[in-house]
């Protein structure tokens, strides 16, 4: 056989053998990442999102034994069908909460939680709703009792934490699991509301997120006695600065605003076009198309 | 020919036979030699830190009263706080020993018997020095996903913001004829304090470790309302923040509030 010869056939059968391995592998790999349920999310690295931690946390959400008096769960003031978020002042002004309830879409990007952003990581906060008089009320060595005694969530705990002993640590990590995987992010087409929206909204409601979750003043008149994020800090600068929320299912998530003042869509976006320097939205017509946008979000 | 490849295999038969007793005996020489120094003394032993706490010079005891250096009197019935960062060092040689993981949450009056740390691994040298530090440093504090002392179910974690309480130290007073009941909540890593005691001051000489051994404090709660904040309890007595007076708290507590008394 030629020498030529020889070194063409060698690499002729070199390439088509790589070429052959990589129509193989390649679709593997993508098939690989496009089954991982959980991918683009952000999580800690000491708490990656992982199914049987998802699932841990599903259990302990919708858990009753997470309340003192056994009777609510978190999914009685985050409901799945109101955008994971409820109603405590506009519906009932008595209660002991003076902030409303938000929605719980798309926390996995944001840095801060609270409508004061008192809180830096979903693990910290998630204890804190469980913990509060107001709330559920119940007492972390309490907690870990009652959820130890359940053989369901101690199995689910050790699929996703290797141990059947739940810790409080165990608790937090599931929990914000499962919260992180809470995404709604649609690609809506153009239309005149989306530009509006763009136009007059999206410098603070920014990205895919609609937040960039910054602490700004609000443009709303101050009411009652809650001065935001200067209750953390003390500082004179930051009175009445709240945190920019989300508005994931923002159109299942009334009332709005943290004190629950403004019933509906259509009462919000006129609060704000009174107070923005453009008078476009104050065109009823136009105010129409934005809340119709606001609906797909 | 044969008798070429039975001499072969012979040579290679020998050959495997002296790689693995070679093996043998280098894990046996590595197991029961290696480990151990010339004098069958181990590097490392073990530190008994102690704390005493008092109140005005006395033992503290929940709810007695005491009087400070102003004439206040005082009772006590929650002291609960961290120590962090235990380190020991030698300023001339460089020889030093950094407790892992070194948080402990001290109960002195829930708990009497967390009142002593145990330091693991500390290394037979000579230091000049020891330090800790009162609280929780920032790499720990923004976050309560933690485990161990740091576990937010033992109480330690603020309510009204991610992190924790440096301490929690709480009881009731009489000033100038006014009586009440005061509240001090250290946390925030602006009130995060860190001290160092001399082994030269208390042995006039270096701290020796050859063996296990102990350091002994005297932790006088009444450091609290003196130096160089001095505390009057009627206008300062309800603290949760830095703002609202922690840092004071925490320089006053880094002054006076450890001393150590004993280093064997």
């Amino acid at each position: 056989m030629p020498g030529p010869f020889l070194k063409w056939w060698a690499l002729s059968r070199y390439f088509s053998l790589v070429f052959v391995s990589g129509l193989i592998l390649f679709p593997a790999c993508e098939n690989k990442e496009a089954k991982l349920p959980f991918a683009g999310i952000p999580s800690p690295g000491n708490n990656p999102i992982t199914e049987e931690g998802v699932a841990f946390g599903r259990a302990l959400f919708q858990s009753p034994l997470l309340s003192a008096d056994g009777k609510s769960s978190c999914f009685t003031c985050h409901r799945p069908d109101s955008g994971f978020s409820g109603s405590v002042t506009h519906l009932n002004p008595h209660s002991k909460l003076k902030r409303e309830i938000q929605g719980l879409f798309n926390l996995a990007w944001s840095p801060s939680f609270f409508w004061d952003a008192r809180e830096e990581t979903l693990e910290s906060l998630i204890l804190k709703p469980i913990q509060s008089p107001d709330e559920m009320n119940l007492a972390l060595p309490v907690l870990l009792k009652k959820v130890n005694q359940n053989a369901e969530l101690t199995q689910l705990c050790l699929a996703a934490f290797q141990t059947d002993s739940i810790g409080t640590v165990h608790v937090a990590r599931a929990l914000a699991q499962f919260v992180r995987t809470l995404v709604r992010q649609p690609e809506l087409p153009d239309s005149e509301g989306k530009t509006l929206f763009q136009e007059h909204c999206s410098k603070c409601h920014s990205g895919k997120t609609t937040s960039d979750f910054q602490i700004r003043k609000s443009v709303l008149a101050p009411s009652g006695i809650d001065s935001g994020y200067f209750r953390i800090t003390h500082l004179p600068k930051d009175v009445y600065l709240f945190r920019t929320p989300g508005l994931a299912a923002v159109s299942k998530t009334a009332p709005y605003t943290h004190d629950g003042r403004v019933p509906d869509l259509d009462s919000l976006v006129r609060m704000y076009a009174k107070r923005l320097p453009a008078k476009e939205l104050e065109v009823p017509a136009r105010r129409k198309e934005l809340v119709k946008f606001l609906h797909l979000l | 020919m044969w008798a070429y490849f039975l001499h072969l295999g012979m040579i290679r038969n020998h050959f495997t036979t002296f790689i693995k007793h070679g093996i043998l005996t280098a894990l046996c020489i590595g197991l029961f030699s290696d480990c151990r120094p010339d004098d069958d003394v181990p590097q490392f032993v073990t530190y008994l830190l102690r704390i005493t706490h008092k109140a005005s010079g006395s033992p503290l005891v929940a709810n007695q009263v005491y009087t400070d250096s102003s004439g206040q009197t005082y009772s006590v019935n929650k002291l609960n706080y961290f120590i962090s960062n235990i380190k020991f060092r030698n300023k001339e040689t460089g020889d030093y020993y950094h407790e892992v993981a070194s948080y402990h949450l001290i109960n002195a009056l829930s708990n009497p018997a967390n009142t002593e740390i145990i330091l693991r691994n500390v290394p037979r040298k000579k230091f000049s020095e020891m330090e800790l530090s009162f609280g929780v440093d920032n790499s720990a504090n923004h976050s309560t996903d933690n485990i161990g002392d740091l576990d937010p179910g033992n109480g330690m974690a603020w309510d009204w913001k991610t992190g924790y309480k440096f301490m929690e130290l709480e009881g009731n007073y009489t000033s100038a004829g006014q009586s009440g009941s005061f509240l001090y909540h250290t946390g925030e890593d602006a009130s995060y304090r860190t001290v160092t005691f001399s082994f030269k001051n208390l042995l006039s000489n270096d701290l020796d470790v050859v063996k296990d051994g102990q350091v002994i404090f005297d932790a006088d709660i009444a450091s609290a309302f003196g130096q160089p904040n001095p505390v009057d309890f009627k206008v300062l007595n309800n603290v949760m923040s830095v703002s609202a007076g922690a840092g004071k708290i925490a320089d006053n507590n880094a002054r006076a509030f450890f001393k150590m008394v004993g280093a064997q």
